[in-house]
């Protein structure tokens, strides 16, 4: 395997323009990535728990004259990069369901979960179940469009929990969940440590290589005696590790690396995770990314900033008091404040062609149900950001009906796969969401 | 409690156990309603219907526990229970020698840290994440996905990079370095010798690393490779020639039930000489593993998921424990585990472990445990029997079980029903608006609980849960005495139905003795262990063989006795039966 490495170059040498870009790669070979990135549409995929308060989320208005929501209203700066969704539905084939865990999974695939295995048996529930059927649509998009980065994917979350369904909302395919690195200082260690070396490390890649290479032949030679189910497992562990490898290179760029952060809990750590995906995407680590905030079952976090001092997030969503709704208002409207501060940092930095990372970044903001204490999912509240500079048509709010399918066939087409029309088993073939992207 | 322990009984006892459990094997039904719930996959798959007719309609423990004979004996079996044992029902037509269906296991992040800590002497966090699909980690169904496996990467060389000048320098090092990696350290790592050809894949890269970096490098390029081998980070199980599990497959398997860590070098001995082939000899190695110090670490592991100990580290659910000192919180955390590890020595049974008034005298806690401590001599606090008794009366338990700065009945009533009971309630059903009514200000958590009841969707289980929840209520959220909450007293009595029979108790100790003696107690605490320590749920299979442990742990050599026939079953040392047989 070659190495190649290089110094840091002036991020002016490559951002006037794409032909710019492409003459410094053909000189400086290790900027290909990076500037493949540039300019190029971005996804995040964002989500956080339990749905909303419809009475506090909803505006009032029409599609481009409304007003915010006093949940949404932190977010009006951002007004004209926006789309309020209203009106779609994560749509069940199921009759019983154990809500907060089967539909973090269809968030983000349009998939169900597996009702015909018996791999999980709820306590509480009395229904056995499996994981997912479904690969979520930025697993998919990567795998169609190979990004040449270092990180083929990054899953950011914070307490996102142990390994579960109902804690895990990107997949692979089928039962193969990504895990989310939930803390600040793992996410770093993992994206930025080998880019901020200050002279690439030459033996390390030589190093990786060779122990990767044993570590995957010895998984090929164990394979032999299990039963299919578990040989599954194992080569899915050893096509990880080819994922590794092929991107052992370190990409050397000129953006601003972040400062290795540190942990603390979710009033501090939303924001740290979403500073360094914004900084993964303007550093070229990834095109593509997820933030998941806590876990679909159950969110036990007291948020006391936010006036949620006890009983948990997920206690007070089964309570349809005027108390609790006051007090989950409250929480809605501080991850809205969250959300915007991470628009905020994408605003801020450019990405080419006079755009910021904002401009040709998609972020799907969503969650697993629609009302907590009904566990209500025909109406999921999604807010879709950014992309202005790639055909998202912002400062709307679009009620609308239909699938939330829709949403993610619109992911696809905006990161440029404009051949996918549905997404999803539960896709009725209904398409893009109508309006959300301009026309290509 | 120490003592009472016959000096050398041990492979006269298992035969002993080993025999009851053939016995209890061929009892026939014991429930006579039992339905075909061949095993724990066709049970609850089967009844999924059952079970959300079970979360409407039926009330109670009824719904939970399968009281009714027809369609609630598969209401419990689908309320988790797998077997349908939960209510003592499971029906044994036939001998059971099959092992448990267990597939290969990934070792979890505890089980990584005390294995790199057990063979490198390095305390090391891995931030990798495990299935937590049964109540306890086990990572059986999903694949190390690629940002597991690079954190792997980073980690393995970290450790690496720290033990490589200490190994490097030791003098086995210096004698033959190879050697020393390979045929000392590398057994101890994969928890079995090396075969020819992973010796050979294995001596490449080191020779590989020390012609790139020098000896110090080719030791790390090793160890870095070694705990990212599958045989590492698995529990790879083998059958012999006869086809039953070998030797260093048992060895593990008990390892990292009792230990939460690896075997030791005497374990992997014991396994290379034969000593763990038949079952015995199995259990005479139990039997040291027992009172060995080690076995604190895997039964932290065990309660802290069975107690849900670990819900006081989970700092954003739980600022009120995290603002407390750190010795106290480790002390809450430590007191139930030393009070199980105290009784499994000392033979003591299920009923000394829930009635238990003599503990350990932990100085942290005094405060919390005020005037509930009559005396304290010779390290052992004699409690108030009025008010605490056993496990379920620690501070740590009790803490574990409320919200921030506030009891809940509902989770200890739940724990009661799920973790002792094994009779967990049913769920909240879906979209149905629950009408409650408004918040009344100063009232006391029972009374804001009971107006919950005036909706009857919610009563039909909150009633049981929290009825069972109330007779703890004169603890508070730190497990201390109180006399009043929110300044309004408070009534710890509790009446709740277990299996059809109402039971009523007023407070805390009375609870204890309600439950003590229970058959279904004994059992439910086997097969959260077995949960634990094969990491796979129960099937009907597993249901016959739980009545002896129950009979066990009732017995004379108590948990102990439990233990010592659990990890001698069919269910723990025989392979997974072949696929179609499951």
């Amino acid at each position: 395997m070659s190495t190649r490495y290089g110094r840091r170059l002036g991020r002016r040498s490559f951002l006037g323009g794409a032909s710019a870009a492409l003459a410094a790669t053909t000189l400086f070979p290790w900027l290909r990535a990076h500037a493949q990135a540039v300019g190029t549409p971005k996804l995040l995929l964002y989500y956080t728990p339990h749905g909303t308060i419809w009475d506090n989320w909803r505006p009032t208005g029409g599609e481009t004259d409304f007003t915010f929501s006093h949940i949404l209203e932190p977010l009006a700066a951002h007004r004209d990069q926006l789309v309020i969704v209203d009106g779609l539905e994560i749509d069940e084939p199921y009759d019983h369901r154990v809500p907060h865990t089967y539909d973090l999974p269809a968030l983000f695939t349009g998939s169900p979960i597996d009702t015909s295995s018996s791999l999980f048996t709820r306590d509480d529930h009395g229904v056995t179940f499996g994981w997912n059927t479904g690969t979520s649509i930025d697993q998919t998009i990567a795998n169609r469009l190979m990004p040449m980065t270092p990180h083929r994917t990054i899953e950011l979350g914070t307490q996102s929990g142990g390994s579960h369904p109902a804690s895990r909302m990107i997949y692979t395919g089928p039962a193969a969940p990504r895990h989310p690195l939930d803390h600040p200082s793992l996410a770093w260690d993992q994206i930025f440590r080998d880019a901020s070396a200050p002279v690439p490390d030459t033996t390390q890649v030589a190093r990786r290589t060779a122990i990767l290479d044993t570590v995957i032949e010895d998984l090929r030679s164990v394979r032999g005696s299990l039963s299919a189910s578990d040989r599954i497992r194992i080569d899915a562990h050893a096509t990880a590790l080819e994922e590794i490898e092929s991107t052992l290179e370190p990409i050397v760029s000129d953006c601003e690396l972040p400062a290795e952060p540190g942990d603390g809990n979710l009033d501090v750590e939303i924001d740290r995770q979403s500073a360094l995906i914004t900084a993964a995407f303007a550093c070229g680590q990834t095109r593509i990314a997820s933030l998941q905030v806590t876990k679909g079952d159950n969110d036990g976090a007291n948020y006391p900033w936010a006036g949620l001092s006890t009983n948990g997030h997920h206690g007070w969503s089964h309570d349809s008091s005027d108390e609790s709704k006051n007090i989950l208002t409250g929480l809605y409207r501080w991850y809205a404040e969250r959300f915007a501060a991470m628009l905020d940092g994408m605003a801020m930095i450019p990405d080419g062609d006079g755009t910021s990372l904002l401009d040709n970044t998609m972020v799907v903001w969503g969650s697993e149900i629609g009302v907590g204490w009904t566990h209500d999912c025909t109406n999921i509240p999604f807010i879709v950001a950014g992309g202005r500079a790639l055909g998202v048509r912002g400062g709307r709010y679009i009620q609308t009906t239909g699938r939330h399918n829709r949403l993610l066939v619109s992911a696809a087409h905006f990161m440029g796969l404009t051949d996918i029309a549905s997404y999803g088993t539960m896709d009725n073939a209904e398409g893009p969401l109508p309006g959300l992207l301009s026309a290509p | 409690m120490a003592g009472r322990r016959p000096k050398n009984p041990v492979k006269q006892v298992v035969l002993l156990l080993l025999g009851a459990l053939a016995l209890a094997g061929c009892t026939g039904s014991i429930n006579g309603g039992a339905t075909a719930d061949r095993d724990g996959v066709a049970a609850t798959g089967g009844s999924g219907s059952n079970g959300q007719a079970g979360t409407g309609g039926q009330a109670g423990l009824g719904g939970a526990g399968g009281a009714s004979s027809s369609s609630g004996e598969g209401g419990a079996g689908a309320a988790g229970e797998g077997a349908g044992g939960a209510s003592g029902s499971a029906s044994c037509t036939e001998p059971v020698e099959v092992g448990a269906p267990v597939p290969v296991r990934r070792l979890t992040a505890p089980q990584l840290t005390a294995t790199v800590a057990d063979v490198l002497g390095r305390e090391v966090a891995f931030p990798i994440s495990d299935e937590t699909l049964i109540g306890y980690r086990a990572n059986t169904t999903t694949s190390f996905d690629a940002t597991s496996a690079r954190v792997m990467l980073t980690t393995s060389e970290q450790i690496a990079i720290t033990i490589a000048p200490e190994l490097t320098s030791d003098a086995r090092c210096a004698a033959d370095c190879e050697s020393f990696l390979l045929d000392e350290l590398g057994p101890q790592l994969f928890r079995r010798p090396l075969d020819a050809d992973t010796r050979t894949r294995f001596a490449a890269l080191y020779e590989q690393g020390v012609a790139t970096e020098g000896q110090a490098g080719g030791v790390r390029w090793l160890i870095t490779g070694m705990l990212q081998s599958p045989r590492f980070l698995y529990l790879l199980e083998a059958t012999d020639d006869s086809g039953k599990l070998d030797a260093y497959s048992i060895a593990s398997r008990l390892s990292y039930a009792l230990w939460a860590g690896p075997p030791d070098a005497e374990l992997l001995a014991a396994a290379a000489d034969g000593e763990l082939d038949d079952a015995p000899g199995i259990a005479a190695a139990a039997e040291r593993m027992i009172d060995d110090p080690k076995l604190l670490r895997g039964l932290s592991d065990f309660a802290g998921q069975w107690l849900s100990l670990e819900h006081l580290d989970n700092t954003a659910a739980r600022p009120d424990v995290a603002a407390l000192d750190a010795e106290t919180r480790e002390a809450l955390k430590r007191e139930p585990v030393e009070l199980l590890a105290a009784h499994i020595r000392s033979d003591a049974t299920v009923a000394d472990l829930l009635l238990a008034t003599e503990i350990t005298h932990e100085p942290a806690l005094a405060e919390i445990y005020g005037d509930d401590v009559l005396s304290t001599e010779d390290g052992v606090s004699q409690l108030d029997p009025d008010k605490r008794a056993g496990l379920l009366a620690l501070p740590g338990v009790l803490a574990a079980l409320s919200h921030a700065e506030q009891t809940s009945p509902t989770l200890r009533g739940r724990a009661v029903l799920a973790n002792l009971l094994c009779r967990p309630p049913a769920p909240p059903p879906a979209n149905v608006v629950p009408s409650l009514p408004p918040s009344v200000p100063g009232a006391s958590t029972r009374e804001r609980l009971e107006a919950h009841f005036s909706d009857p969707t919610c009563a039909s289980c909150h009633a049981s849960m929290d009825g069972i929840g109330f007779a703890f209520e004169r603890f508070d959220w730190l497990g201390r005495s109180r006399e009043l909450d929110n300044d309004r007293p408070i009534d710890t009595s509790a009446s709740f139905e277990i299996a059809g029979d109402p039971i009523s108790v007023d407070g805390a100790a009375d609870m204890a003795r309600a439950l003590a003696d229970r058959r279904d107690v004994a059992e439910c605490v086997a097969r959260h262990f077995s949960r634990f320590a094969v990491g796979v749920r129960e099937t009907r299979d597993f249901g016959c063989t739980v009545e002896a442990l129950a009979e066990a742990a009732q017995g004379a050599r108590g948990l102990r006795g439990m233990l010592l026939a659990f990890v001698t079953t069919p269910w723990f040392i025989e392979p997974a039966p072949p696929l179609e047989e499951m």
